[in-house]
Order: structure tokens, then C-alpha cells, then sequence
């Protein structure tokens, strides 16, 4: 049973890899976790156990496609792509997440009581 | 949160595990692969690169674990593995499961057949159209409160319908019963005499045929039947052809017009309906005979107090035409009430003990978990150090008692079934009985009962044992099952809640069966033993010309009376006959006006007293051994030319001559001509007037629980009798056995007369107490159920008590204890219990019998002789069961209990 704390990060998650495929088009497991990493400066570090998952998820929910292909490597890999569904989420999510962050950066950057 | 396209997806996925498992497997084995050949490309050994891809990708069961979660629906794949796991559990116990799916197969069956009987009887809506709309009408009489239920007289009926703006539809019926001849035996028919809009009213239309027209209301006319579908079976082959079919009814041919429908039925069962039609100028209507029963239909937005008024000021109009309507009003009563309602209490008592005996087996289930519960500490503390949190044992905890209320609910179904065909299905003891289905609202109300019950006993232990979590000293070898303090408290109080509510029941039980004791012990005023009796009913041709002036009955009727009742006495085994306008126990169904001579008149009609009055011939008295108490008996020298006697029962003798002696007293049978209004007695009316000869005891003509109304009785010979006599025969061996020699002489006499409701006496007199003693029965067996449940209740508790404290036991008798104080100790903690609980239990008791009332006769509810013998009962009991375990504390061996630490 997910925590409640993981549901903050799943959502954040879900976001990351929405966007990701949006800028980069289709990519597989892999290719979205490195890019993950490298525009993070390797400050996340991508745990498979939750990307899998969250890739399966977001199929569910009709946001991403998936679709055996083969890798630049002429590796069998399959490829996830965002559906038309999936940019208007991003859009929703997106806003969504600048707000908090937004609220948050108020909160945190305001003047401090003793 | 769900969307439906998710859902799909995962019951998708968890259908086809297999298939995403191995989907991802390879997925999962490309990836690792990628970030091997990256490793590489940053200079790593191929070894030293595989073996970091490895320690980065992470557990890979882990992975499949949390993909698979995501993939199917862990609800209910962690509900499978609940009951999957639950059932294991139940088979591990097979003991304790065995107790719990009994008792609760015996509790919720029982709930299941009396909800049954609540259904059928009470619930389900009336086979009619709209039956909300649906009224009873009667007659009301200022001087009497239950003067033939309310009947009221075929003009007055005219009437009422015509005039009223109230009702969509007023009818009228009367029971009739016609001889149906022309096969190879005359039988009897129950039917109903019904006016032609009796149909229309009830917005139910025969199946087969036509409805009556309005116009078969008018003499001559008349000769239509409608039929049930079970005659039209028995009777016409089930032929849909109704042309040319007729029955020969009490000697005249009716055509068959229709058929009822199989699942159409009313109050009173019948085979036959035909229009109500009066001859002219026929006694019967006349405002004088009141013996036709209403229902109308209210028409959108009236109320019954409307339709009361309305109808009330008619009858007002009535009187004014007629004055000897005078006093007579009308009214309205739901005619769903008027049917059921007389039940109800004795339903709803039943349902409220029957709930109450699951709850004290729910409290006993629970006790039995939180017991079992401690013995699993172990198992517990292990599954919740392996990662289960509290929900999730909570869930399992849960799932395991309703696997076992459902098991228990599903046999109790079963026994409900079975326990339902026990019961006869004659109206006898209850009204509607014989439509009692197990139908989808029975499964319904079943599997609720089963869901709330597994609940109810499943939940407090469930919550108790999740909260022992505490992994180390549960899993410490050899450590102590201590349970709490609160622990010990709950399962106290669920002991005192268990035995209050078995006090409440046994309460209740022993009222029903001190006040069926009473009604079987009441004195029926006549001796059942070897009577037999039956009933006759006999064509119009006896009394071709009805004469409301005639002193006797017809000639023919008289003769046909004598000469039966003189054959079957000659019948070898018959000690003595009799016949009687109706039977004890069959209704307190013929009133007359009465006026007692040596008192002044009343100035009007309608302050007139009423009494009952019964025809009678031959030796009745004898046959039925009602007592002699003063005077003589009506005897064959008391015939139409002799002195005009009669003899009275002794309430009325007690009422008009308290003090002085009945015997030669005269009395009218008949309003006296000097207070008649002008015109309403036919020319040459004149009262007869009847010496009174004897007093005899009080036979019960009504029900054995309402005190018998004054009555006279008086000679066929002399007075009125009526077109469907009954015998009463009194024989030396089985009554029964003598039925085929009195069939014969009555087929000698008239071949087309049928013997019909040929039963015996002590039948009778059984089925007129059948709902009362259905009801006792159920109630002693509830009470019977709840002192064992209970007394199991208060033997658990402490049997466990006792094992929780065998080292402490054991430390006070090493310190010098003695076997007594022990004992004493344990049989205090059992008594105090069941102290705490029959003293809530008196308040409740005292409280809720009160809705016993209506169905008690002669017991108060809070009958102090009951209370304190069922609280002897309870106190013996529960002292037994505090003794035996209170019994093995004292054998505690001090050393053995000591080793134990």
C-alpha cells in the first residue's frame, strides 16, 4: 500500500516523465531515467521500482503510448510516446506545480519569526 | 480517483499476470543491458560494469512486485489471498469454526424464517392495484364496539355507493358456502357473494373470461360464477373454452364467466365468486340483517377521515329515512389493517427475539475470537514483522469473520427453509401464512444480517488483536499470553451484555408460555373429547317461500334436522347428536335484540341490548357435554305448538338476574312491536315471547381469550334458524371413524347435501389457540437458545479466566490459599458478572415487555411469579456454569503452575 508521502512524489514523477517525452519525443525506460538523472545534475537518482510502475500508470490512464521498437544500439526496447491526452495533462500539471512551487518559495523565502 | 479506462486496464492486467510479468521481465533485461554497455563506454570492465548495473537497477522482485501491484487490482488480489488465507485458518481450528458457522447458522436461520414469515405475512404489497387506496368499510353502532365487525345490510350498501363522493369504488361480499352437484359427490364450496363491481374494485381481472357486468347484480340475472384458477383445474381440466360450462349450485346452473388468476387471492379463501342479487322482497335485504362486509377505494388525495365522514353522514341520512338505522353510523380503516394488523404485535415480538438471540451469539463469537486471538498473538506478531501493517491484519481479521457468518449464513438459509415447512400453511394461524415465499428480499435481509453479523462480533476482537503488535515479547519463546486489563474488562462487559439480553428472552418466553398455559386451561364451557363435527348446508328448495312471520323453521328443513339427527343416534358408537346454528369457536356470529321482560322497555330501538343467539336441535347439549347448571335442557317436547321456552348461558343470567333466579323469567328474542317504527315489521308482527327453563354453562363461541357475550339458545322448532346447520356427534371410540356411517345416512336422506368441515372438536379447539402456540414455541425456543448461548457465554470467560490465571492460582495456594477461597474467588468473579447482568437485563425487561401486552392473555407483562422464576433459572444455570471452571482452579497443582513461569 503506498504511503501518503509517496503520493507527492508519484504526481512529481508522473509530471517529470510526461514532460520529458513531450521535449524529447518517444524514448524507452532507460532513455527517459537517464535523461531524468542528467537534467537533474544526478541529484535524482531513479529508482526502477517506481519508474516501471509509474510508466504502467500513466498506460493506464491513457497518457502514454507504449510500443516494442529497437534502441540505437539494435536493442528490442519498448518506447513510450505522449498522447494528445497526455500534453493536456501535462499543461494541467504543469500549472498546477508552478503554483505550489510558487506558494512555496513565498512560504519559504518570506520573513522568519523567531 | 479511478477512471474507468484505468480499471479496465488493470482487471486486464490482472487477468494475464503472466503475460506483464514477462513483458517487463524483458524490458527490465534490455534496460540493464543499456546501462551496461554506458558503464563500459565510461571505461568500466565489462564484470565491474554489469556488476554496478545490477546494485543501480535494485532488487528486481521488488520491482515486478510494485509493477505488478500497478498492473491487476491489489483489492482484491489481497482480497483473495484473505480468504484464501482465512479459510486455511478455519480448517486450523476446526473446533472453533464448527461452534461459530452452528451458532450462527441457528442465529441467522432463525432471523431468516421469522424475517420470512414478517415478508410474507406483513411486507409484501397486496395482489391488488394500488393497495394503499385500498379501504375497509363498516358500520359502526353507538351501543356496541363489535357488533359482526362492523357489517352492514345490502340496502344500506346500495346506498353508500351510490351516494358517496369519496371513494372510486365501494363492494360488497359475503361468505357463502353452495352444495356443488352433479358429480359423483355433492361437495361443498367456499365462495364469496360478491357485488359485480367487486373486481373493478380490487383492479384485478379475471385471467380467463370476463368480469360480472352490472347488470348481473339484479335477480335473475345472477346465475354467473367467476372461479379460482385451482378449480378451474380441478374442476373444468383447465379447458380455456369457458362456453357452455356450468355448475350446478346448490341445485340452479351458474355459467362459468372466468377465471381468476393462480397467484389471486383474498382474506377469505374461496373457489367461487358469484353476484350478489336479491330476490324481491327477500328478508335478507332489509335494513334489519347486517352480514355484509365492505371495501372501497379512496379516490386520489382523500383521507380515510374523509371517507369516514362521508360515509357517516350518509349512514346519518339513512336513519332519518329509516329509524331503525337509528345509531348506526359508517367509517374507513385501511383495509391492509384491517386484514394484518391483528398480527403484527405478535410478529414484531418475534423478530425483536429473534434479533436479540443473534446478538447474544454475536457477543458469544466475539468472546470466542478475543480468546482465540490471544493463542495467535504469536502468528500476529510474526505477520506484522514481516511487513503487514495494521490495516492490512485488520482487513485479514475482518475477512475471517465473515467468511464465517457467511458460511453460517448460507447454512442458516438452508435451515430456514426447512424450519418454514414446519409450519402449516392454513390461515388458521396466520392470516396470509400460506404466501410465504423465501424470495430475493428474504436472500436480501439474509445476507445483510450475515454481513452486519460478521461485523458486529468480528470487529472489536479484530481492532483488539492488531493492536498486539508488539514483535519482542510476542515472540519471545515461552512468553506469557497475558492479556490486558482492558482486554479482561471488554470481555467482562461482554459477558454482562449477553446475560442481560437472555434475561430479556427468557422473560419474554416465559410470559408467552404462562399465558398459553392460561388459554389452554381456560374453560371452554363444553368437553372436546370424541365429538365430531361437520356441517351441512341446504339449497333454497328446503324454504322455497322464506316467511319472516313464521314461527320455526321450514318444514323441510325441520325434517330433514330431525330425521338426521334421529339416524345418526341409531349409528352403533353414537352416545348422542345435535345440531346448532354454528359451533363453538367458529365466531360469536348471530346477535339479536333482546329485551328482558321483567325490566322496563327501552323507548327505541337502537337502546336495545344485544346477545348472541344459537338455533339448536336435538341433543346438543349432551353431545357437546355443555353443563346443566339450573332448570332443564331444550328437550323434544318443546316443539312449534308447545310453550315458547329457551335457555340462556350463565353471563347472561348473571347479567339480568344477578340476584334472583333465571328460571321462569320471559324475554323477547325480537323488538317488542310497541317501540317499531311504523312500517318497518311486516303486518301481523307480533314479538314472540320465551319462558327461560335453564341456565347452562358459558361454551365459548369466539375466541378462547375473549370472554363469551351472553346468549340464548332456543329449538329450531321454535325460533330462527338458519340454511347451514352443523352437527355435533358424540361417540364412544374415534370420532373420525364414525364419518363414513353418518356420510352414508346423510346420503340416504338427501344425496345432494355434502358433509362438510367434517372435524373433530378437539381439532377445533386446537386450531383456535394455533397462532398463540406458534408464537410460544417460538418464543421458548429463542429463550432456550439464549440461556445456552449464554450460559456458554459465562463458562468461556471463565474457563479462560481461570487458564490466564493458573500461576497466579498457583502462587496463593502455595502461599496457603485453601481450595475454598479459590473456589470462592472464581464462582465471585462468574456471579458478580451475572448479577451486573440481570439487573440491566430487569430494567430492559421491565421496559419492553410492556409491547408483549396485546399478545399475553391474562399475564401482566411484568408478572412478578415469571420474573422471579426466570430468574431463578438464569442464577442456577450461570452458578453451573461458574462452578466448573471455578472447580479446575482449585485442582491447579501449585508446583505444575509454578514450573510454568
Amino acid at each position: 500500500m503506498p504511503e501518503a508521502k509517496a503520493d507527492v512524489l508519484q504526481g512529481t514523477l508522473d509530471l517529470m516523465v510526461l514532460k520529458t517525452l513531450d521535449a524529447m519525443g518517444p524514448l524507452h525506460g532507460y532513455g527517459i531515467a537517464r535523461r531524468i538523472e542528467q537534467v537533474s545534475d544526478n541529484l535524482l537518482e531513479m529508482n526502477q521500482g517506481t519508474l516501471y510502475p509509474a510508466l504502467l500508470r500513466l498506460q493506464q490512464k491513457r497518457w502514454i503510448t507504449a510500443k516494442w521498437g529497437v534502441s540505437e544500439n539494435n536493442r528490442k526496447a519498448k518506447f513510450y510516446a505522449i498522447t494528445e491526452a497526455g500534453r493536456k495533462r501535462l499543461v494541467v500539471e504543469a500549472e498546477n506545480w508552478e503554483r505550489i512551487a510558487a506558494v512555496m518559495g513565498r512560504l519559504l523565502g518570506g520573513p522568519q519569526e523567531a | 480517483m479511478f477512471s474507468l479506462s484505468s480499471i479496465l486496464a488493470r482487471i486486464k492486467g490482472a487477468t494475464r499476470h503472466s503475460a506483464t510479468a514477462g513483458d517487463l521481465g524483458e524490458e527490465l533485461s534490455s534496460h540493464l543491458e543499456m546501462l551496461v554497455e554506458e558503464k563500459t563506454r565510461q571505461g568500466m570492465s565489462p564484470e565491474e560494469a554489469r556488476r554496478q548495473a545490477l546494485l543501480t537497477l535494485g532488487n528486481n522482485t521488488q520491482i515486478q512486485e510494485a509493477y505488478r501491484d500497478q498492473a491487476g487490482l491489489p483489492f482484491f488480489e489481497v482480497l483473495l489471498q484473505d480468504i484464501r488465507y482465512g479459510l486455511r485458518t478455519l480448517r486450523r481450528y476446526p473446533g472453533f469454526t464448527a461452534v461459530a458457522v452452528i451458532t450462527l447458522a441457528l442465529g441467522i436461520g432463525a432471523n431468516t424464517a421469522i424475517f420470512s414469515l414478517v415478508n410474507g405475512v406483513l411486507l409484501r404489497p397486496l395482489p391488488y392495484a394500488h393497495p394503499e387506496q385500498l379501504v375497509s368499510a363498516f358500520s359502526t353502532f353507538k351501543t356496541l364496539q363489535n357488533f359482526l365487525d362492523g357489517s352492514t345490510s345490502p340496502p344500506d350498501f346500495r346506498t353508500l355507493r351510490a351516494q358517496n363522493h369519496t371513494l372510486s369504488g365501494l363492494s360488497a361480499y359475503y361468505g357463502a358456502a353452495w352444495n356443488l352437484t352433479g358429480g359423483e359427490n355433492p361437495e361443498r364450496l367456499q365462495s364469496l357473494v360478491v357485488s359485480a363491481d367487486y373486481f373493478s374494485t380490487l383492479g384485478v381481472m379475471p385471467a380467463l373470461g370476463r368480469n360480472f357486468l352490472p347488470g348481473e347484480e339484479h335477480w335473475g340475472a345472477h346465475h354467473v360464477a367467476i372461479v379460482s384458477d385451482s378449480f378451474w383445474r380441478t374442476h373444468l381440466n383447465a379447458d380455456r373454452d369457458l362456453s357452455g360450462k356450468t355448475l350446478t349450485l346448490n341445485g340452479e346452473a351458474y355459467n362459468v364467466i372466468g377465471v381468476m388468476p393462480a397467484d389471486f387471492y383474498v382474506e377469505r379463501p374461496a373457489q367461487l365468486w358469484v353476484p350478489m342479487a336479491w330476490k324481491p322482497k327477500d328478508n335478507d335485504d332489509t335494513h334489519n340483517n347486517y352480514f355484509i362486509s365492505m371495501f372501497g377505494r379512496l379516490r386520489p388525495g382523500v383521507t380515510q377521515a374523509q371517507a369516514s365522514a362521508d360515509l357517516n353522514a350518509i349512514m346519518i341520512g339513512i336513519a332519518q329515512q329509516f329509524p331503525e338505522n337509528k345509531g348506526i353510523g359508517g367509517a374507513v380503516r385501511s383495509f391492509r389493517e384491517t386484514w394484518l394488523g391483528d398480527v403484527r404485535p405478535a410478529l414484531m415480538v418475534l423478530l425483536a427475539a429473534v434479533g436479540f438471540v443473534l446478538l447474544i451469539a454475536c457477543v458469544n463469537l466475539a468472546n470466542l475470537l478475543m480468546a482465540r486471538s490471544a493463542g495467535r498473538q504469536k502468528e500476529i506478531a510474526i505477520r506484522s514483522a514481516l511487513g503487514a501493517n495494521r490495516t492490512r491484519l485488520l482487513r485479514q481479521f475482518i475477512t475471517e469473520s465473515l467468511l464465517l457468518s457467511l458460511i453460517g449464513g448460507g447454512i442458516g438459509l438452508v435451515l430456514a427453509y426447512f424450519s418454514l415447512r414446519l409450519i402449516p400453511s392454513t390461515t388458521d394461524i396466520l392470516p396470509r401464512v400460506d404466501q410465504v415465499r423465501m424470495d430475493h428480499w428474504v436472500l436480501l435481509f439474509t445476507l445483510c444480517v450475515a454481513v452486519v453479523t460478521g461485523i458486529l462480533f468480528g470487529l472489536m476482537p479484530a481492532l483488539q488483536s492488531s493492536r498486539l503488535g508488539g514483535v519482542n515479547e510476542n515472540l519471545k519463546e515461552g512468553g506469557r499470553n497475558t492479556s490486558s486489563a482492558g482486554n479482561q474488562r471488554l470481555r467482562a462487559g461482554l459477558v454482562v451484555s449477553e446475560v442481560a439480553l437472555a434475561l430479556l428472552l427468557l422473560i419474554g418466553s416465559g410470559l408467552a408460555i404462562k399465558s398459553f398455559a392460561k388459554l389452554v386451561h381456560v374453560n371452554a364451557g363444553f368437553s372436546s373429547d370424541h365429538v365430531l363435527t361437520f356441517t351441512t348446508n341446504l339449497p333454497d328448495s328446503y324454504d322455497p317461500q322464506p316467511d319472516p312471520l313464521r314461527i320455526g323453521a321450514a318444514t323441510r328443513v325441520a325434517e330433514f334436522l330431525e330425521s338426521n339427527i334421529a339416524r345418526i343416534e341409531q349409528i352403533p358408537g353414537v352416545k348422542a347428536a345435535g345440531c346448532v346454528s354454528s359451533l363453538p369457536l367458529h365466531g360469536e356470529n348471530w346477535g339479536k335484540l333482546f329485551v328482558a321482560l321483567d325490566r322496563p322497555i327501552p323507548p327505541s330501538m337502537d337502546q336495545l341490548d344485544h346477545i348472541q343467539y344459537r338455533s339448536v336441535l336435538g341433543d346438543y347439549f349432551a353431545a357437546l357435554h355443555i353443563p346443566l347448571i339450573k332448570g332443564r335442557l331444550l328437550n323434544d317436547h318443546d316443539r312449534k305448538d308447545s310453550p315458547y321456552v329457551a335457555v340462556v348461558n350463565q353471563t347472561l343470567a348473571k347479567k339480568y338476574w344477578p340476584q334472583q333466579d333465571p328460571i321462569g323469567k320471559t324475554v323477547l328474542l325480537s323488538p317488542p312491536e310497541s317501540i317499531l317504527p311504523p312500517g318497518v315489521a311486516p303486518p301481523g308482527y307480533h314479538a314472540q315471547k320465551f319462558t327461560v327453563v335453564g341456565v347452562v354453562a358459558d361454551a365459548h363461541y369466539g375466541n378462547m381469550n375473549e370472554a363469551p357475550l351472553p346468549l340464548v339458545y332456543a329449538s329450531v322448532l321454535q325460533h330462527d334458524s338458519n340454511m347451514s346447520p352443523s352437527f355435533a356427534v358424540r361417540t364412544d371410540g374415534d370420532p373420525l371413524l364414525a364419518a363414513s356411517s353418518i356420510r352414508s345416512v346423510l346420503k340416504q336422506i338427501d344425496k345432494d347435501i355434502p358433509m362438510a368441515r367434517v372435524m373433530t372438536m378437539e381439532d377445533t379447539v386446537s386450531n383456535s389457540v394455533a397462532q398463540p402456540r406458534l408464537e410460544t414455541i417460538l418464543l421458548g425456543l429463542f429463550g432456550a437458545l439464549a440461556l445456552i448461548l449464554a450460559s456458554v457465554g459465562i463458562y468461556g470467560v471463565l474457563a479462560y479466566s481461570v487458564s490466564q490465571r493458573t500461576s497466579e492460582i498457583g502462587i496463593r495456594m502455595a502461599l496457603g490459599a485453601s481450595r475454598s477461597s479459590v473456589l470462592g474467588m472464581v464462582l465471585g468473579q462468574g456471579l458478580r458478572l451475572t448479577a451486573i447482568g440481570m439487573a440491566i437485563g430487569f430494567v430492559l425487561a421491565v421496559a419492553l415487555t410492556r409491547l408483549m401486552a396485546s399478545i399475553l392473555f391474562s399475564v401482566s407483562p411484568t408478572d412478578p411469579a415469571t420474573f422471579a422464576a426466570v430468574f431463578l433459572v438464569l442464577a442456577v444455570i450461570a452458578m453451573l456454569a461458574c462452578y466448573l471452571p471455578a472447580r479446575r482452579a482449585t485442582k491447579v497443582d501449585p508446583l505444575v503452575a509454578l514450573r510454568y513461569e
